[in-house]
């Protein structure tokens, strides 16, 4: 038998991921007003850039002849030559330096951005702080809505048993069944086209055209139509805010499946456990029964997958905004950032920081959430 | 099969009256004929070896059957005087579930396992007064700090707060008592309370609940293997064997003189100090029906024998089944 109290210690891995989990949801979520506030031009400054600002590497990245030359362009004719003049340089030799006091000091007249900026000017780490913002909350939202879901109907599958259990459960595996992309893209599909279907309203239109019968001509009906029935406007926000929940109902609605599995086999144990079986003696509800006597129980397990889904769900967010199908633009997150970064790798010029910074945040952020959820699991799940 | 009453000689009508009792799993009887009288304030033990069908009577009681079991027979339980009689075999669901904690109440054989683990002592004893009382969450805290005092746990009100672990086996199984009564039932079932126990604990949680039968009334059921245990904290003996009662009386009068083969090899499988040195009997040991017949003038009646059975009615409320 394994010692409690090591149970209850957190490894190092946990306490480190902890730690970064900490970090990413601090800086993410306090950044937002600053993120999404808007900046000088009136725009938000998630969205603010110009095109000549475009590809500027970090502060403390090294650059190429090529690219020193390109960015020491940018700097202002007399200021170049006040610069170069005061390292002893002409301002041929100053705009191909790369290296040396002259550079820095040219550096520091360029230099925008801590991260970079991407191929539209834009902050690199204003993007990635939203990015980060939008991605976690994806995560947890969808992981949210899948415990919810996968709680509830692996409670009840288990609770019941017999037919409603086999049945509720080769749904489960027929969905298994399918490969998860194609019902994350069917689920954004049917979504998309219902809200689409809300905006247009073609469909109510041409049921009550078909309704009319033949008495009027077919163009003064669809006159008729457009004005009963006017196409409705959606303003942009909403538009992304619905965009974003399909989304969110897409991935959870697909990731609900293991933990209905898990918490089915839970519950099915739990039931046989005896002071279900007194409490049952005491008079209590089935009602009762499933809320105060099973749920409390099932509470350490739920939580364990809840953190192993998170990881899993943001994966899945970054994966479809990586096809395209995620979060719709110019909001940014961490899948669509490294997916419009990964565009930027060429062998003339790459600007590697731009799929660098939010591959990286992504992939620090997922490890910390597994190994806290692997932390939790060891004590919890036994 | 012809089924006399067990007792006749209690002087008040009985609390539970149950009559030819019998559970059915998939066709097959696994009880039957089961026939007993509960009374105020009196303790009925059953007894019978592990598989005898003692539980699964207790629960076709409560209601409480596995899916796929089937009650027969008839169990009347007697209403206080605001509320019907009860016929508890073929119950509605909903009403049995009513009756379960107020009226007949259950205990179980392990108390490590019977609290869940993640209420608190004070919350579940608490929820048991809500349930039948419809007390106030602080009333019903009150309620169980007395609860736990009646059942001589030191500290209530600071172990109110404590979990199930917290707790030793023999104070689980007193909060479990505690709870039983909690919705003041007039019957109790107490399903082998002491089988998981210390043997040092088990006298005391046995007199905790005589103590609590006699002060409330309670009609007690109390289901054991454990024949020596038993009787002294029993008036009356049912003895079981493979799903039929084999022989019932007073418990002194069974303990001291068992008639059916079986009672006397759970008399006789129990070491004793007056029986130093002698091998303890078992199953295989039994004596032979013949040796039982010029006692009884007929022969003893197995379960597991094809044929009817007849109670024999013996002494004064003791009967035994034969052929």
């Amino acid at each position: 038998m394994r010692n409690p109290a090591e149970n209850h210690k957190l490894g190092v891995p946990a306490k480190a991921g902890l730690v970064v989990l900490g970090l990413a949801f601090i800086l993410c979520i306090a950044s937002l007003p600053f993120t999404l506030g808007s900046g000088p031009s009136g725009q938000p400054r998630y969205n603010e850039g110009e095109l000549a600002d475009a590809r500027l590497p970090p502060v403390w990245a090294p650059v190429s002849p090529l690219q020193a030359a390109r960015l020491n362009a940018r700097v202002p004719e007399a200021r170049l030559r006040e610069i170069a003049e005061s390292h002893g340089l002409t301002p041929e030799q100053a705009s191909e330096t790369t290296s040396g006091p002259c550079a820095v000091a040219l550096r520091r007249e360029w230099v925008r951005t801590a991260m970079g900026t991407d191929a539209q000017g834009r902050s690199l780490a204003v993007r990635v702080l939203l990015g980060g913002a939008v991605s976690l909350a994806v995560g947890v939202a969808a992981a949210l809505l899948s415990v919810v879901i996968g709680t509830l109907y692996g409670a009840l599958a288990g609770y019941a048993g017999g037919w409603l259990d086999g049945l509720l459960m080769r749904v489960v595996d027929v969905l298994y069944g399918l490969p998860y992309v194609l019902l994350v893209v069917l689920l954004a599909v049917a979504g998309d086209s219902l809200v689409n279907e809300w905006v247009t309203r073609q469909h109510e239109r041409a049921s009550w055209v078909s309704a009319q019968g033949n008495g009027a001509p077919a163009s003064e009906l669809r006159e008729e139509a457009l004005r009963r029935y006017p196409p409705r406007t959606l303003a942009g926000p909403s538009r992304r805010a619905l965009d974003l929940a399909t989304l969110l109902v897409a991935i959870g609605g697909v990731s609900w499946l293991s933990l209905s599995r898990v918490v089915r086999g839970q519950v099915m144990s739990l039931r046989q456990r005896p002071f279900v079986e007194a409490a049952r003696a005491m008079g209590a509800s089935p009602w009762r029964l499933f809320w105060r006597h099973l749920m409390p129980n099932l509470l350490g397990p739920v939580m364990v997958y809840a953190t192993l889904t998170i990881p899993q769900a943001m994966l899945q967010e970054s994966f479809l905004s990586f096809l395209g199908i995620g979060v719709p633009p110019p909001v940014p997150s961490w899948g669509s950032l490294a997916a419009e970064g990964l565009g930027e790798i060429n062998p003339y010029e790459s600007s590697w920081w731009l799929p660098a910074a939010p591959g990286l945040m992504l992939a620090a952020t997922l490890l910390a959430l597994n190994f806290v959820g692997e932390a939790l699991r060891r004590r919890w799940v036994r | 099969m012809s089924h006399q009453p067990a007792s006749q000689d209690q002087p008040t009508s009985p609390l539970l009256r149950v009559r030819g009792l019998g559970v059915e799993i998939g066709g097959r009887a696994v009880v039957g004929g089961v026939s007993f009288d509960v009374t105020a304030g009196r303790t009925l033990a059953i007894v019978g070896e592990s598989g005898s069908g003692k539980s699964m009577a207790a629960l076709a009681l409560m209601g409480l059957l596995p899916p796929g079991a089937a009650p027969s027979g008839s169990a009347r339980l007697a209403g206080r005087p605001a509320e019907p009689e009860d016929e508890l075999i073929g119950l509605a669901p909903a009403r049995h579930r009513t009756l379960r904690g107020k009226r007949l109440a259950m205990i179980f054989q392990e108390p490590m396992t019977a609290l869940n683990p993640v209420m608190t002592i004070g919350e579940q004893l608490g929820e048991t007064f809500r349930l039948h009382a419809g007390l106030s969450a602080r009333d019903s805290r009150e309620a169980a700090t007395a609860a736990l005092a009646s059942v001589a746990v030191p500290d209530p009100s600071a172990r109110l707060d404590d979990y199930p672990h917290q707790f030793s086996g023999g104070m689980r199984q007193r909060v479990l008592i505690a709870m039983a009564l909690a919705g003041s039932p007039s019957v109790l079932i107490a399903d082998e309370p002491t089988t998981a126990l210390d043997a040092s604990l088990r006298a005391g949680v046995l007199e905790l609940l005589s103590a609590q039968r006699t002060s409330r009334g309670l009609g007690v059921v109390l289901i054991s293997h454990d024949l020596r245990l038993v009787a002294g904290h029993a008036d009356q003996v049912l003895v079981m064997y493979a799903g039929h009662p084999v022989e019932a009386g007073p418990a002194s009068a069974v303990l001291r003189e068992p008639l059916h083969p079986y009672t006397g090899c759970l008399v006789g499988c129990l070491p004793d100090a007056t029986t130093r040195g002698q091998r303890l009997a078992t199953l295989t040991d039994l004596p032979a029906a013949e040796r039982v017949r010029p006692v009884l003038g007929r022969t003893p009646w197995w379960p597991v024998a094809s044929g009817p059975a007849e109670w024999l009615p013996v002494d004064t409320g003791r009967f035994v089944s034969v052929t």
